[in-house]
């Protein structure tokens, strides 16, 4: 049980410290206008930590579950941030602790509601010796707004206004509209600086080898074998501290039980995203040891608010009860998460509530624990008091969403309720829930921010009730609306607080969704090694210096 | 008479046509299987309606059905097939890269499932309802009926964990290093066609042991290996080349789950990833390689039954 142990502890690290910073921003913003400065956390938090002596060198080998498409951050997905941290930085970065600190920019502040300005490092250098500046910057952000480069970060630039080199070494962002997820977004894997120069050099394949990519990192990618491999040797050059390896190998391996073997033998040294279900595959693996940490990602249901018999609240409810939350987290997860009860996940109120503020909160939400006489008791008020037949369609490669449904349709079938259960392929579902088909969906999401306003705002605003949007229940409330707004426009962590826990009250209400698990992130490393301080955010941390000898 | 250029010409002529009808059902279905690739390329963000259209007139998705069609099959034509949507790679450079490791493995995989299977099967032909013979097709049908993927994991725990004496994963780098890597998966994917060849060797070996030219041959007191060489062997090869082409198209079916098995970079790994991702012109480029294959190994069959047995024309002398 040494795991648990380790996610405790983890715990501690990702909450206390981050509070007492909190406490000191909210006292610094007294109202109206509050200036944000990016530097004063700096000074309390070295995002680059001490080595330890003895330390690792050489080749670090290290395995992906799937591989890495592009080296091109505009197309970004966890597997390739993951490899894309090793040669590219962003102006922000996350901590482990889910707060945001300067890598690349030296300060940031935000000057008015729709301003940002981030200075920049003036000592950071590319691979090939030429200085980082304002320029580089500006083109990488608005490389991924050109919807010509169609990259799926460009949403998250939805209300930006303009991005420009405002001196050498200053970047200033103008949003159109308030927008309080904005400050994430520099830190986000679609952010992340490129070269001007190598940029416009490969309009059409930049990142599509390794000699189309420059970045600043600790490391230059060296050579990438599509499907197999990408390489990534030190930069000597780099401003910061030296790297720990000499060169990391990323390979990818897709099937489960070869990766295993190959870490039995020797040739892994460890690999991310571990499946919860193959955990006890691999502690069974000789000479490897799992290391897990609350992830930012919640399975879910969405009941389709605008048609029958999910317009009517009792049927929502009473599936709500059947949900045995719990025992799914026991079973499918191994007890690596925990029981959700709404959209926004716990870790997503940094800034705005304390632990204990959460905890209470959550406490309050959690209104439908697992009861199959409740569940009947809510059928029988509703339309169809003697039962239905439904289908719910879950994606195949996701097979936990299924274990979830399978057992929603079993505990509802003793309630009168017939809910079929089928898999479909991957991208079916993916149509089916971007065109918001099928009635009852169960669906996931990983989240990009440490603000609960990230889920609230795309899965609950009315405007978003339409095909390829995310709210996909349909959901229309203009109490929610309203609060939406008032979130947006107020800068007082406060009153942004109130409006943001108002809306999930509201949703434990009417249950447009009903949330079913938070799931942790797991890796192995080599048993020989530890992985110092693993959080959702490692990615952000120049992951191959966490590694030490045991 | 007709003459070997016309019958290549003819052939290549109903080469072309199968061909192309490949192509267009391959696009067919690709186009009418479930999910965008517009939303699989914006990943799990939020795509914006601007940025679907974007991607989609990036790769001619705005289009209908049929002139997506001819615009592919012009560039076809140019040996044009386009850029990976996945990787955005050319698509040619893709399918070139993968497919030498895919290359490498099939000629590997062939040589030992026909140079072991041949073998095995006129032993168990000369030895017939023997011990011998029984544990031959014994042996052979468990190896048909366990997938590659069981095969693959039970190589790779025993030489690669217990007795570790080749790599568990990757394809190398060099000659011997590839040799090396790929022997594992080489032998995983024989075991896949190694019964078929021994089995069908077998059956025409007994055949023609009970042909009556043997019968005379050995009544003419001709030394045993001779009659097998040259009389039972001879007149079982049409059999054989015809178990090999079999073998080498089977191999190639089974390419995909071993090259997953052993996290090799090849076709069959190129085929998953851009299946999953819709990624049409990889997996268009992939459907004609796939039916060039199968027509090039039939026509290099048949070029090879007119060698071994006289009797066959494909150019026929006219009456």
């Amino acid at each position: 049980m040494d795991n648990r142990s380790s996610r405790r502890s983890y715990r501690e690290v990702r909450f206390v410290p981050a509070f007492t910073r909190r406490e000191l921003l909210a006292a610094l913003g007294g109202g109206g206008l509050t200036l944000t400065f990016g530097a004063l956390l700096a000074a309390t938090y070295d995002v680059r930590h001490a080595r330890a002596a003895g330390a690792p060198a050489g080749t670090l080998t290290w395995a992906l579950p799937a591989p890495v498409n592009t080296l091109d951050p505009a197309f970004a997905n966890i597997q390739a941030n993951t490899v894309h941290t090793l040669g590219y930085e962003s102006l922000l970065v996350f901590a482990p602790d889910g707060t945001l600190h300067p890598q690349l920019a030296e300060s940031w502040a935000q000057t008015g509601l729709l301003t940002y300005v981030y200075r920049l490092r003036r000592t950071v250098k590319f691979w090939d010796g030429t200085p980082l500046t304002a320029e580089d910057v500006a083109y990488s952000y608005n490389r991924i707004r050109d919807p010509k480069t169609a990259s799926g970060w460009g949403f998250f630039y939805t209300q930006v206004d303009s991005v420009k080199a405002t001196g050498p070494y200053e970047v200033t962002v103008k949003l159109k509209a308030p927008d309080p997820l904005f400050r994430f977004v520099p830190a986000m894997a679609g952010s992340r600086v490129i070269s001007r120069k190598m940029g416009a050099a490969h309009p059409a394949d930049y990142g599509a080898t390794a000699e189309a990519t420059m970045g600043t990192g600790p490391y230059r990618f060296s050579a990438f074998a599509h499907d197999q491999s990408v390489t990534a040797i030190r930069n000597d050059a780099y401003w910061g501290p030296k790297p720990l390896f000499d060169r990391v190998d990323v390979r990818f391996i897709v099937d489960q039980s070869t990766a295993q073997l190959a870490m039995r033998s020797g040739q892994i040294d460890g690999i991310f995203y571990v499946s919860l279900d193959q955990i006890p595959a691999w502690q069974s693996t000789g000479g490897a040891s799992i290391v897990s940490a609350p992830g930012l990602y919640v399975a879910y249901l969405s009941f389709d608010t605008q048609i029958a018999p999910w317009n009517d609240v009792h049927v929502r409810r009473a599936f709500a009860h059947a949900l045995d939350r719990r025992g799914l987290v026991h079973s499918v997860l191994a007890d690596r998460g925990q029981p959700a009860s709404a959209l926004a996940m716990p870790q997503q109120w940094v800034g705005l509530l304390n632990q204990e503020q959460v905890t209470q909160l959550y406490a309050e939400i959690d209104r439908y624990p697992f009861d199959l006489q409740r569940a009947k008791r809510e059928l029988s008020e509703s339309s169809v008091a003697r039962g239905f037949t439904a289908t719910l369609a879950y994606p195949d490669a996701v097979k936990p969403l299924g274990v979830a449904a399978l057992s929603l349709s079993q505990n509802l079938s003793q309630i009168g309720v017939t809910l079929n259960v089928k898999d479909i392929p991957f991208l079916q579902w993916k149509s089916q829930t971007a065109a918001h088909q099928g009635g009852i969906n169960v669906l996931f999401w990983s989240a990009t921010t440490t603000d609960a306003a990230e889920e609230l705002q795309l899965f609950l605003d009315s405007r978003y009730a339409v095909v390829n949007s995310f709210n996909y229940a349909n959901y229309k409330n203009p109490k929610i609306d309203q609060l939406l707004v008032e979130q947006r426009t107020d800068r007082d962590p406060k009153l942004r607080a109130q409006a943001l826990a108002n809306i999930l009250r509201l949703t434990a209400e009417d249950v447009p969704y009903m949330p079913i698990w938070y799931q942790d992130i797991a890796m192995a490393v080599k048993s020989t090694y530890t992985f110092d301080s693993f959080s959702a955010w490692f990615k952000w941390q120049d992951w191959p210096d966490r590694i030490k000898r045991r | 008479m007709t003459t070997w250029l016309t019958v290549v010409s003819r052939r290549l002529l109903v080469a072309a046509a199968v061909l192309w009808l490949v192509s267009l059902i391959v696009f067919g279905l690709l186009y009418i299987a479930p999910g965008d690739p517009a939303l699989i390329l914006l990943g799990d963000a939020p795509p914006n309606a601007e940025t679907i259209a974007a991607v989609r007139r990036a790769y001619h998705l705005d289009q209908p059905l049929l002139t997506q069609y001819a615009i592919w099959f012009r560039n076809a034509a140019h040996l044009n097939f386009g850029t990976s949507v996945r990787t955005r790679e050319p698509v040619l450079q893709a399918v070139g890269s993968r497919g030498a490791v895919s290359l490498f493995l099939m000629a590997y995989a062939a040589g030992i499932a026909l140079g072991l299977g041949v073998a095995l099967g006129i032993l168990a032909a000369l030895h017939v309802a023997s011990p011998l013979d029984r544990a031959i097709v014994g042996l052979s049908v468990v190896g048909n009926s366990t997938p590659a993927f069981v095969s693959g994991l039970v190589l790779l725990y025993a030489f690669g964990i217990l007795v570790p004496l080749f790599p568990v994963f990757g394809p190398g780098r060099g000659v011997l290093d590839g040799i090396w890597h790929l022997t594992l998966p080489a032998v995983a994917l024989a075991l896949t066609a190694l019964a078929l060849v021994i089995k069908l060797t077998r059956a025409a070996v007994i055949t023609a042991l009970d042909q009556d030219f043997v019968a005379f041959a050995r009544a003419r007191g001709l030394p045993w290996r001779h009659v097998i060489w040259a009389y039972a062997l001879r007149n079982s090869l049409n059999a054989i080349v015809t178990a090999g082409g079999l073998a080498v198209l089977r191999l190639f079916s089974w390419l995909v789950i071993v090259e997953v098995a052993f996290a090799l970079p090849g076709l069959g790994a190129l085929l998953v990833d851009s299946v999953n991702f819709k990624d049409i012109p990889v997996v268009q480029a992939l459907g004609m390689l796939t039916a060039v294959l199968v027509i090039g190994v039939n026509f290099i069959i048949d070029l090879l039954y007119e060698l071994i047995d006289p009797r066959v024309r494909l150019t026929r002398v006219a009456a």
